[in-house]
């Protein structure tokens, strides 16, 4: 298991965009939920302000390693800045890569260009694969669950 | 170092970026703006695509989390591991490595702007004592000076500088010499500790690591049989200038003129991963701290005295202040403490060492000053500072 912290966010974030050319990108989607938090925050970083959500349910619960169902297509908000564009789409992990892949099935009819970003990789969970396979970039590669600050578990329940 | 790799958060960079500066130089923009140095594993280097470089590997959490050593009290166990566990390392041969005769095919790396080229921080150096039989591992700066020769430095205080003048005085003219990157983390905590001449430091590092280690045995020193990178060579009489180098305290030393080294083989894993180690950044400082304060314990300790914990700060490059808590402190053990370890400036003594700041507000102290040594050269004074609990506060709760 892995708690991650915000300055490591901030880190991860800084990594992805210094790999990545601002002038190719056209708009941003960001995969709801947690997503679209790397999502705003690179939308800022890259100055890229066209945002749109694509919507992919797959976590029925916010427990630690909670079981996870086949990802489902829920939407996709603000389509007109997604087609015949150049997109970053971006998540927050990718275990499998089962969301990602049903992201660029979803986008890759509609777009010019689709590059992925994704906060973290949980490399246990890549089979056959390697996370440059899955995603264009990567902020960190861990090997377990991951724990992010928005989950607010580092509060501690003191409310 | 597989097995810690995958115990950490490692932020791949894949830029295509060069092992001469634009390494160094992106780690330095990046915490620069970020305002820390997470485990970077760089995968496109540039003119050398068979190699990645992962920098920053030592973090005190993933270091010790990979030896099975948790909690705070991590000293102690560090120490008791030193002072009790006896473990006979095992030899074993290597596979499927390349083989090279020179370091043309390695990417190594220059660190500063100002440095002389390209150096090798981050090799460990395997020499073997001829009187003892044992083998001494410790880091030393060697300077590339060309495909086929290495300059190190080896300061005049170290076992290593003390070996080859035995093996000088005996006539030796090439002293066989390995220097290898890579494998089980604890020899690197090993090679940087100050071990006593009558101990093998391959023996220590597997009494730190609880478990044996396997070592390759050839013409020359031992290395892990699980090293990255394995040099072999020859310490010749020839000496040759090295430096300028950026040292760990941030400014630049002047060089010096250091023995030769004369390469013969090189092997390397296939798809290595070299660990880069920037000098004065995390890993190289937690090292020094780690080494600093499991040294320390075990040598009070092994003395009669009882202490809690110590810890030497990163902040103060892992070695400049020490910070001992005991239940009861006092000027026996800040004077053993001082005459053990002599590099520190600064020592402590303290009931509570997690807030120092408020423990020397809040309580009285009594300070001791002697003459600080460097090169045989008084430089300045050390302190020593016992804090006296003279009141048991009732502490407010909010």
């Amino acid at each position: 298991m892995e708690t991650f912290t915000w300055q490591e966010i901030d880190g991860m974030i800084y990594s992805i965009a210094s790999h990545i050319e601002k002038d190719d990108i056209d708009a941003i989607v960001g995969i709801s939920r947690s997503g679209l938090i790397p999502a705003v925050m690179l939308s800022h970083l890259l100055d890229v302000r066209n945002f749109s959500i694509l919507d992919i349910k797959r976590t029925d619960s916010n427990a630690i390693n909670s079981k996870k169902s086949e990802p489902h297509y829920q939407g996709l908000f603000n389509d007109l800045y997604v087609k015949n564009k150049n997109i970053l789409l971006v998540d927050d992990i990718v275990g499998a890569g089962e969301t990602m892949k049903l992201a660029r099935e979803i986008l890759n009819p509609l777009v010019q260009t689709l590059k992925a970003a994704t906060l973290v990789v949980n490399e246990s969970n890549l089979k056959d694969c390697t996370v440059f396979d899955i995603v264009d970039y990567c902020g960190a590669i861990i090997h377990g669950w991951a724990i992010f600050p928005w989950e607010g578990k580092h509060l501690g329940g003191n409310l | 170092m597989r097995t810690s790799l995958a115990l950490s958060k490692i932020f791949p960079v894949n830029k295509r970026l060069d092992p001469v500066l634009e390494i160094t130089h992106f780690i330095s923009q990046w915490v620069k703006s970020v305002g820390y140095y997470p485990t970077m594993l760089f995968t496109n280097v540039i003119d050398y695509p068979d190699f990645q470089i992962v920098m920053n590997l030592f973090k005190r959490h993933t270091f010790l989390h990979r030896i099975g050593v948790f909690g705070d009290d991590y000293v102690r166990q560090l120490a008791h591991r030193y002072l009790e566990v006896e473990i006979s390392n095992t030899s074993g041969s290597i596979d499927g490595y390349n083989s090279y005769s020179s370091l043309g095919k390695l990417p190594l790396m220059m660190h500063q702007p100002r440095e002389s080229g390209r150096y090798l921080t981050s090799f460990i150096t395997s020499l073997v004592d001829p009187e003892s039989g044992y083998t001494n591992l410790g880091f030393y700066r060697a300077y590339v000076k060309d495909v086929n020769k290495l300059v190190i430095f080896m300061d005049p205080r170290t076992d290593a500088h003390k070996i080859v003048n035995k093996y000088y005085e005996t006539g030796e003219k090439d002293i066989p010499i390995t220097l290898f990157n890579g494998g089980p983390l604890p020899v690197y905590l090993a090679a940087a500790s100050a071990i006593p001449v009558n101990r093998d430091t391959f023996s220590v590092a597997a009494s730190l690591n609880n478990d044996p280690l396997c070592l390759l045995y050839a013409d020359y020193p031992a290395a892990p049989i699980d090293s990255e990178i394995i040099i072999h060579g020859r310490l010749c009489k020839d000496r040759a200038k090295e430096g300028p180098f950026g040292e760990f305290k941030g400014y630049y030393h002047e060089g010096t003129e250091s023995p030769v080294i004369e390469i013969d083989e090189v092997l390397s894993r296939e798809k290595a991963i070299m660990m880069g180690l920037f000098c004065g950044k995390e890993s190289g400082l937690t090292l020094m701290s780690l080494q600093n304060e499991y040294m320390l314990y075990s040598h009070l300790l092994s003395k009669g005295f009882s202490v809690d914990n110590i810890r030497c700060p990163l902040s103060s490059f892992g070695e400049f202040l020490t910070l001992i808590q005991c239940s009861n402190p006092n000027k026996d053990i800040l004077n053993e403490a001082m005459k053990f370890d002599k590099r520190t400036k600064t020592i402590i003594v303290s009931k509570n060492i997690d807030e120092i700041e408020k423990e020397l507000s809040v309580n009285n102290f009594i300070v001791h000053v002697s003459d600080y040594v460097k090169h045989g050269v008084r430089q300045g004074n050390r302190l020593g500072i016992i804090v006296e609990r003279a009141e048991d506060y009732i502490w407010s709760e909010y």
